[in-house]
């Protein structure tokens, strides 16, 4: 079977789950046996926009990848590109599938599905989101609240043309990447937050109103294009129970699930070899986007609560894509913490990452459907703790892993200190983890849909067939096998099969190597279409010259011819002349002999039988006469009008050969001038592409240096309102500095007034209004006068005192001992 | 005495166009009375005797079991003919009065094949398709119309032409039997009427156009109505290779068309134009056959070029 397979994204340029299975399931295919043409695009500025090269990889997968080098312009250029479905249906009319498997059709878009069922190619959709019912796959608003649904189970077209508002604020605002689809308000500039809460909220007017309805319009239209498109598949399945009860509630028909398997080999080694880690703090870790809808904030709010709470036996890791503001932001939270943060990954690598996890965190805030990466951890033997939201129980329905509700930073945090403390019941959920679902397993119940579908094309070939008239089914048989031949394998056979006739019907004929020729078609890309459309434009200016050439000389030929013949016919009509003339006078002698046998019969009265026949001969002579002449009169004269008509094309011809040699001089001049100009072309044309190839690397720095900006602006921004706030506080500190300075004033003004009353009540002469130093040092002299005057006195007082308190002791003394006397004599005093 | 002719119409499921033309054919016989034969060939498609017997009488149906295409169905219809000369007529043609007499007497010329009508295309003066001539462009043989100055229905003498169309000629019986028959390689259909003319003109004798002589094509043959237009083109183009192949035994035109086959391959590669190369896929497919073919013609009286021109009216010396 030849099948062919679109996605938007291969390793290793693309490495997301859908890639990745994308990949796997081709190689599963080629493994069964079936020739696999991948359709895919990539950004590679080294080829023209929407050119195409084919590669044979070693499994034997053939990946066509379409150059798509011009970023989207609009809401509908992020899922759709431009010429992608017409470079899409190119790409099945060169190879020609049985049956197209759709693994994701975005950037080509519905176009390229339909493209597809008109060329009679069995299509089958392999749903992974529910895009079927919801542009917006990721079912959240810009802000990350879920996005309304209508009773129909689809998003209202006003909440998709909010979301469309927001999402080019935001892009005008910041550098949210590719993927910036949702942005926490609380990571956001304040007045960025208001303008996207109104925008998503708030009422609409003007300029806005506006915008609004024209999206609603056009997203309208574009939902009723992937619908169509889906609708118009002849399989269209979804790869869970989930999404597909998602799918149906939103009116999609959904023909089987068909969950995805993968490719298990290297994973499940580590499944084999994993030891118990007793002792060990928990490793958690969260791998694939660091996005918000991904949830890797929720994983760093919930470490950051373990953190808060001191329990030190749990370690986190993320590691993953992302860009732009959201994951810039959750970096920075992640270092602060403490988490190992590490960006996009290549699928090589997945073994070893999952290696150093012992529990993988799925946080997603969206109803994702079946994450690749649950799988990729239940082969590697690493159970999950994930997100209860839309499909995504099902994933750990059978076992191996914990729910929690959605956004909960706090359950999330429980569930994991929970494993990190119990580690028996962590090595029991370790156990509980069911064996994935191989991709061998998935293509072969791909092969046995696709194998009634091919049938039910072939039945629809054979019976268009039988309609035919019976002599030309086996030439339809094989004009329907050519058909369907892939246009390189024709073009090598008929390379091959004119070498074939060349060697048998013109053995000494330099020949031309097939074979060469359909080896250089085998990367149709645009430079070899703009050489061969130069080829061809180079081929009709000498086509138009020979044209021009054999024109002249055919005009010349005829008109020799022409002359020639006229001449012969003038001969003819002379000699028809004579001829007439001669039947004439062959009519008279003949009407004479008839009179003379009348009048022989009549006189002899008596008519033989002989002479009877021999009258109607005769007779019979002389009508076919009489027609004869009749029809060589209207030959000569339709000859003399021919003559004269080609005396008259004769005159016209040589005018004609006049004009068509001047034509021929001005043509030749013109051709000369054509090769000159094709020559220049060409030379603009390297010039203009070199021209590009710099622009394309200018542009690329300027996008980086833009990025830069936006970054910068941003920081910058946040220094703004952080210098704001400073000059606040100082504008604060400066009005309290100042009230405290009059305050000083005053009281220094009251000092001043002390200082002079009491400068005065020392005596010195100070002036109400006297300079303060003045008044100060006149105080302090007075007071150091006094202070020594006092000082003076005091010495004196106290020479006073010791006298006096001597001749005190003295007379106290005197008493005493009279006391004591008069005690010792009288006992009494 | 007058020669009788079997006039031959195979059929595949046509009866509103027999309805709509035999008529003109009868009418034109009982005219002539010359003793001459209305022939349909049944091919495959069945019942045609009884609607014969009721919408045509006078016509002999010859049934075939089996549906074989316009070749065969000439056949079986030539072998059942009684008359030294035949009419091969396709469905959706219509006869003018007189249509016949010309061409009897132009084949009165042993060295003349076949002589073919003045073909209408839908009854219209402006448009038709006589006087075929063979020209060479780029390496490919092209059948086109020559330059002439008659009109329908002028006294004019007949005229060479590069081939009889199979859909209204007047042949002799025994070129259309046996060894002369139209060559099978041109399955399933178109060009078998070509190779047959150009086969006489290789042996020296001529085909003709008689002016005088008109028929109206309303252009709704069996082919077209019943078959998808891209598998008429694939018989037409394939048969185109084939024919050339077959014929072309000139070494340098040989080379000029190795040379333009090749071009135009590389450059339907380039375009990506997979049906240009399905038709000469198709014709590689046959190629054992048509080598085998062109190796049991003959040697011809002339070479190709002067074949040619002496098959175009616009280029050979008048008669």
């Amino acid at each position: 079977m030849r099948i062919a397979l679109l996605v938007h994204g291969l390793p290793p340029e693309h490495c997301t789950g859908v890639e990745v299975h994308a990949l796997a399931l081709a190689r599963a295919f080629a493994g069964r046996g079936h020739a696999v043409e991948c359709f895919t695009q990539v950004a590679d500025p080294a080829r023209p926009h929407l050119s195409q090269e084919r590669v044979v990889l070693a499994e034997g997968i053939a990946v066509t990848r379409l150059a798509v080098n011009v970023p989207a312009q609009d809401e509908r250029g992020r899922r759709i590109v431009r010429g992608a479905a017409e470079a899409f249906a190119r790409f099945l009319d060169r190879e020609k599938p049985d049956v197209l498997h759709v693994e994701h059709a975005l950037r080509v878009g519905p176009a390229g599905l339909h493209a597809a069922r008109e060329r009679g190619i069995p299509l089958v959709v392999q749903a992974h989101d529910p895009l079927a019912i919801s542009l917006d796959h990721l079912l959240l608003r810009t802000d990350g609240a879920p996005l309304p649904l209508e009773s129909d189970g689809r998003p209202t077209a006003d909440a998709l043309a909010r979301n469309a508002l927001g999402r080019a604020c935001l892009e005008r605002s910041l550098a949210t990447g590719e993927h910036g689809a949702v942005v926490l308000p609380d990571w956001l500039p304040a007045r960025l937050a208001d303008e996207l809460a109104e925008l998503l909220d708030g009422e609409l007017t003007g300029e806005r109103a506006a915008e609004h309805a024209r999206q609603e319009r056009e997203l309208a239209q574009e939902t009723d294009e992937w619908c169509g498109a889906f609708a118009a598949a002849d399989l269209f399945c979804a790869s869970s129970e989930g999404l597909g009860e998602l799918l149906r509630a939103g009116g999609v028909r959904v023909d089987r699930i068909v969950p995805c398997g993968i490719d298990a080999r290297d994973l499940r080694r580590l499944r084999d070899t994993r030891e118990r880690r007793d002792g060990e703090p928990l490793r958690f870790g969260v791998l694939g986007g660091l996005r918000p809808h991904k949830g890797a904030h929720v994983a760093i709010d919930a470490f950051a609560l373990l953190r808060a709470e001191g329990v030190t036996d749990v370690r986190l890791a993320l590691r993953g894509e992302g860009e732009g503001l959201e994951t810039r932001t959750l970096q920075a939270r992640a270092a602060d913490l403490g988490a190992q943060c590490s960006g996009a990954f290549a699928s090589a690598d997945l073994p070893r990452l999952l290696a150093e996890l012992d529990c993988l965190l799925v946080p997603s805030i969206w109803p994702e459907n079946a994450p690749f990466v649950i799988r990729e951890a239940f082969a590697a033997g690493v159970p999950v703790i994930a997100s209860e939201i839309g499909p995504l129980p099902e994933s750990l329905a059978k076992g191996g892993g914990v729910l929690v509700r959605a956004g909960d930073a706090r359950a999330l945090a429980d569930a994991m200190r929970d494993l990190a403390t119990d580690r028996e019941r962590f090595e029991a959920l370790r156990r509980s983890i069911p064996a994935p679902l191989s991709v061998e397993a998935e293509a072969a119940r791909w092969e046995a849909l696709f194998g009634g579908l091919v049938d039910r094309a072939r039945g629809e070939r054979e019976r268009r067939r039988s309609a035919l008239p019976h002599h030309l089914h086996d030439f339809a048989v094989r004009v329907s096998a050519l058909e369907r031949t892939p246009l390189r394998e024709l073009v090598a056979r008929a390379f091959d099969g004119v070498d074939r006739l060349a060697r048998a019907v013109a053995p000494h004929a330099s020949g031309r190597s097939g074979a060469a020729l359909a080896g250089a078609l085998e990367s149709p890309d645009g430079p070899r279409e703009a050489l061969a459309e130069a080829a061809r434009h180079a081929a009709w200016n000498a086509s138009v010259a020979d044209q021009r050439d054999g024109e002249v000389s055919t005009l010349e030929g005829a008109l020799a011819w022409r002359e020639e013949q006229l001449r012969e016919r003038e001969a003819r009509l002379a000699w028809r002349e004579e001829h007439l003339r001669d039947l004439e006078r062959e009519r008279d002698w003949t009407a004479e002999q008839l009179e003379a046998r009348d009048a022989a019969v009549r006189a002899a009265e008596a008519a033989s039988d002989e002479a009877r026949v021999g009258r109607e001969a005769a007779e019979e002579r002389a009508d076919w006469l009489a027609e004869r002449v009749e029809v060589l009169e209207r030959e000569s004269d339709w000859l003399r009008g021919a003559s004269d008509r080609l005396r008259e094309q004769s005159d016209q011809l040589r005018a004609d050969v006049e004009a068509v040699n001047a034509d021929r001089r001005a043509e030749l001049e013109e051709r000369d001038w054509l090769r000159d100009s094709l020559a220049d072309r060409a030379a603009h044309l390297a010039e203009a592409q070199h021209a590009l190839s710099d622009l394309q690397s200018t542009l690329q720095a300027l996008e980086a240096e833009r990025d830069w900006l936006r970054a910068s602006s941003y920081d910058a921004e946040r220094r703004a309102a952080a210098l704001e706030s400073r000059a606040d506080g100082l504008s604060a500190d400066l009005r309290r500095a100042s009230s405290e300075l009059s305050d000083r004033d005053a009281h220094l003004r009251f000092l001043r007034g002390e200082l002079v009353a009491f400068a005065r009540a020392l005596g010195a002469d100070v002036a109400e209004d006297a300079k303060l130093p003045a008044a100060l040092t006149a105080a302090r002299s007075e007071l150091s006068r006094r202070t020594r005057e006092l000082a003076w006195r005091a010495d004196e007082m106290a020479q006073a005192s010791g006298e006096a308190s001597r001749g005190l002791a003295k007379l106290l003394g005197a008493a005493a001992l009279r006391r004591a006397r008069d005690w010792s004599e009288g006992g009494s005093v | 005495m007058k020669r009788s002719v079997s006039v031959v119409v195979p059929s595949y499921d046509d009866r509103d166009l027999l309805a709509a033309h035999l008529p003109a054919v009868l009418a034109e016989l009982e005219r002539r009375a010359a003793g001459d034969e209305l022939i349909v060939v049944d091919d495959g498609a069945g019942g045609l005797v009884e609607w014969a017997a009721e919408h045509a009488p006078g016509a002999r149906v010859v049934e075939r079991a089996e549906n074989g295409g316009f070749a065969e169905a000439v056949a079986s219809g030539v072998r059942a003919a009684r008359c030294e000369l035949v009419f091969l007529m396709n469905p959706d043609v219509r006869p003018r009065a007189g249509f016949l007499e010309p061409l009897v007497a132009a084949l009165a010329d042993p060295d003349t094949a076949a002589a073919a009508p003045y073909v209408l295309l839908g009854g219209e003066r402006a448009s038709e398709e006589s006087l075929s001539r063979l020209a060479w462009k780029r390496g490919f043989p092209l059948l086109e119309l020559a330059d002439h100055a008659f009109e329908a229905g002028d006294a004019a003498p007949p005229l060479p032409a590069a081939f009889a169309l199979g859909g209204a000629s007047l042949w002799r019986r025994a070129d259309l039997v046996g060894e002369g028959a139209l060559d099978p390689l041109f399955v399933p259909f178109y060009f078998e009427d070509v190779d047959r003319s150009w086969r006489a003109w290789r042996a020296g004798r001529r085909v003709v156009v008689c002016p005088s002589s008109v028929v109206e094509h309303h252009h709704r043959g069996t082919i077209g109505r019943a078959v998808p237009r891209s598998i008429v083109r694939a018989a037409i183009e394939k048969n185109r290779l084939l024919f050339t192949w077959k014929h072309v035994d000139d070494a340098a035109r040989m080379r000029e068309h190795l040379d333009g086959l090749r071009a135009r391959l590389f450059a339907a590669a380039a375009r990506e134009d997979r049906e240009s190369i399905i038709w000469l896929c198709l014709a590689l497919q046959e190629l054992d056959a048509a080598l085998a073919a062109r190796n049991e013609l003959p040697p011809p009286v002339a070479g190709f070029d002067e074949l040619r021109r002496a098959s175009d009216a616009g280029l050979a010396p008048l008669r």
